[in-house]
């Protein structure tokens, strides 16, 4: 089988095929080498690449598949992981130059769950900056592209998970969402992302950005593969004190089942200004879609939705503020050369390791959670939270799933969006709410825009009701009839040309990032 | 998003702040306050980045702002979405002496502690 024919394999086909010994876990492990090494220069998802740890992990990995000690379902593929989770002894940056030289001692839960089911870890994906943005810009080693249009976004924050997993750099891919992390890139990629209920996947190990609302999730080429992913990295852990005990793990159970009956829910809210056209059309008839298999959908009010954003960045920027106080220069990471005395030396190490996003956000977090302050935003944002889960509630009294679009566009050009950062944050309209109630939400590709860009399906569900989501998603998808590979089946992709335009642009694009 | 290009191109009722392409709604954030919250959040910025920072603080504040139209007074402040307690364990040690690894990313290391400089006199 060629290295391009073991590409297109998803997750779980390749388990399969690895299982059948008709592939080697190292040959599974050489065809996304390969292509990273074809792609990387022009799409930089990786912050890290572990080739030769890759290929020991396979000799390991496959030893294990052939004793018969793995025989899971994704046993053998190998992963890509979001550069904010810890990794033992493997660099992990967070994109930021204050943790740019950063190795674990040791491995997020998360990641030592997949690694009993089987993955082999390639390596750390791009992200911004501490998870803070929408697009991968903020990173500090660079921007990641959008394999579907060079000179787009992959979304954010974790782009570079999306766009791997886009560029058939990786089978599958860990991210994380704290307001749309995972659904929005994804979105703008055209893989399918999945952020679960919170307390769901042990955060033993995340970096903390906005500790009441991260969530580790997978991001994949299909809903069989996110379903299977999240089954194995799902896990109640001790060492995380939300962690919830679940018994109903079992997410791939969902996988199949049809939607004849099932009440979905589409808020006129998420229909209205400031939509694109396209994306609006892509998503309506996606719920026909499923109209047509049987479900019932109707639009309803959910109130409260214009105040999710506010909500979501003074609570995600007060807790960002206090979870970023651990990066001093101490104990690891990046310490400024020059200071005079132990709290100079605290704020140059701050204020020359982290970039401008970052700072954006302990500023506006440290002032709202200041004394004079706390009550009137803090506390304020906090009722808003508990209005917000009360809307949902009613909502999922009616609905067995809510409908809606991931993003109001399709992923901007690179370098629009950083110099307004308040239109940015508008962006997040339909995700952040989801994260504020705790709830799993998924996005599934449903079609492309004028530009040629895909667009993201958001199917949201009540605590607990992954499968629900998993369900229609995965009904979704068998009567969607469109490609979702922005590679083309003789393996060719959209970076044949990039390096020609590269070489006459290069100077500019330098220009405009720095 | 079309409000808020909207809003930028009205001027400000309360103080007739109508610099192109910002918006106030009365949150202009004072030098004072910028000093103040560098010193809450460790952070020394330029003059620059001060610039930026009040005008993005206060147009972020400004649109926060929103939440006032709603009210909240009979509402409990919301935390965690779960009924959650406080998770309790032994006060026992179970992970092993992992210092030497630890130390490898210290930025100053002596003779096994991280080093800093001089914190009392």
């Amino acid at each position: 089988m060629s290295m391009k024919e073991i590409r297109r394999f998803t997750a779980v086909q390749l388990a399969e095929r690895i299982k059948q010994r008709e592939i080697s876990v190292k040959e599974a492990v050489q065809a996304a080498l390969e292509q990273i090494n074809e792609v990387e220069t022009a799409i930089h998802s990786y912050v890290t690449i572990e080739e030769e740890g890759a290929m020991r992990q396979a000799e390991e990995v496959q030893k294990k598949i052939d004793s018969g000690e793995l025989s899971g379902p994704l046993a053998g593929v190998p992963a890509a992981i979001k550069d904010n989770m810890c990794t033992e002894g493997l660099l992990t940056t967070c994109s930021s130059r204050i943790l740019g030289n950063f190795v674990p001692t040791y491995t997020a839960e998360a990641v030592l769950n997949l690694q009993k089911a089987g993955a082999v870890i390639l390596g750390k994906t791009n992200m911004d900056e501490f998870a803070m943005g929408s697009t991968t810009e903020t990173s500090a080693f660079g921007i990641t592209r959008n394999p579907w249009n060079l000179s787009h976004v992959p979304g954010g924050s974790s782009g570079g998970s999306c766009a791997a997993v886009a560029a058939q750099e990786c089978f599958y891919a860990l991210g994380s969402d704290t307001g749309g992390s995972i659904r929005q890139p994804s979105a703008f990629c055209g893989v399918t992302g999945l952020k679960p209920t919170y307390g769901t996947v042990s955060r033993y190990g995340l970096i903390a950005y906005g500790s009441s609302l991260d969530q580790i999730g997978p991001v994949a080429k299909d809903v069989t593969d996110c379903a299977a992913v999240l089954e194995a990295a799902a896990s109640y852990d001790k060492k995380d004190s939300t962690s919830l005990k679940r018994q109903d793990t079992d997410f791939t159970s969902a996988l199949g089942k049809d939607v004849k009956g099932m009440k979905i829910g589409i808020p006129r809210d998420y229909l209205g200004e400031g939509l694109e056209e396209d994306v609006r059309s892509a998503v309506l008839l996606a719920a026909k879609t499923l109209e047509g298999q049987g479900a019932m959908v109707e639009e309803f009010d959910l109130s409260l939705v214009e105040y999710a954003i506010p909500a979501y960045y003074v609570i995600a920027c007060a807790e960002a503020s206090s979870n970023l106080a651990r990066f001093d220069g101490v104990k690891y990471g990046y310490r400024s050369k020059e200071y005079e005395g132990l709290h100079h030396m605290y704020k140059k190490s701050r204020s020359e390791g982290f970039g401008p996003e970052v700072k954006r956000r302990i500023m506006l977090g440290s002032f709202v959670l200041s004394s004079g302050y706390y009550d009137a935003y803090y506390l304020k944002a906090l009722r808003t939270k508990a209005l917000i889960k009360q809307a949902f509630d009613q909502a999922f009294a009616e609905y067995d799933v809510i409908l809606g679009p991931a993003a109001p566009s399709t992923a901007p050009e690179i370098g629009k969006s950083l110099s307004d950062p308040l239109k940015m944050y508008l962006g997040d309209i339909y995700t952040v709410s989801v994260n504020l109630a705790g709830l799993p939400g998924i996005t599934v590709p449903c079609g492309l825009d004028k530009k040629g860009l895909p667009i993201g399906l958001q199917l949201i569900g009540d605590c607990f009701q992954e499968k629900k989501i998993i369900q229609a998603a995965y009904a979704f998808e068998q009567a969607r009839k469109m490609e979702v590979s922005p590679i083309a089946e003789d393996g060719a992709s959209v970076i044949a040309g990039w390096e020609k335009s590269q070489t006459a642009e290069g100077g500019k694009e330098q220009e405009e990032r720095a | 998003m079309e409000d808020l290009d909207r809003r930028r191109q009205e001027n400000c009722k309360s103080c007739g702040f109508s610099e192109r392409g910002q918006v106030c709604g009365g949150n202009r954030i004072t030098d004072e306050t910028i000093e103040y919250v560098g010193i809450l959040a460790k952070l020394e910025l330029s003059p620059e980045e001060k610039e930026r920072a009040k005008k993005d603080m206060g147009e972020m504040l400004d649109y926060i702002d929103k939440l006032n139209e709603l009210d909240t007074k009979e509402v409990e402040p919301m935390s965690h979405v779960f009924p959650v307690n406080n998770v309790f364990r032994e006060d026992v040690v179970t992970n092993g002496d992992d210092c030497e690894n630890m130390l490898k990313n210290a930025p100053e290391v002596k003779e096994r502690s991280y080093r800093v400089p001089k914190t009392v006199d």
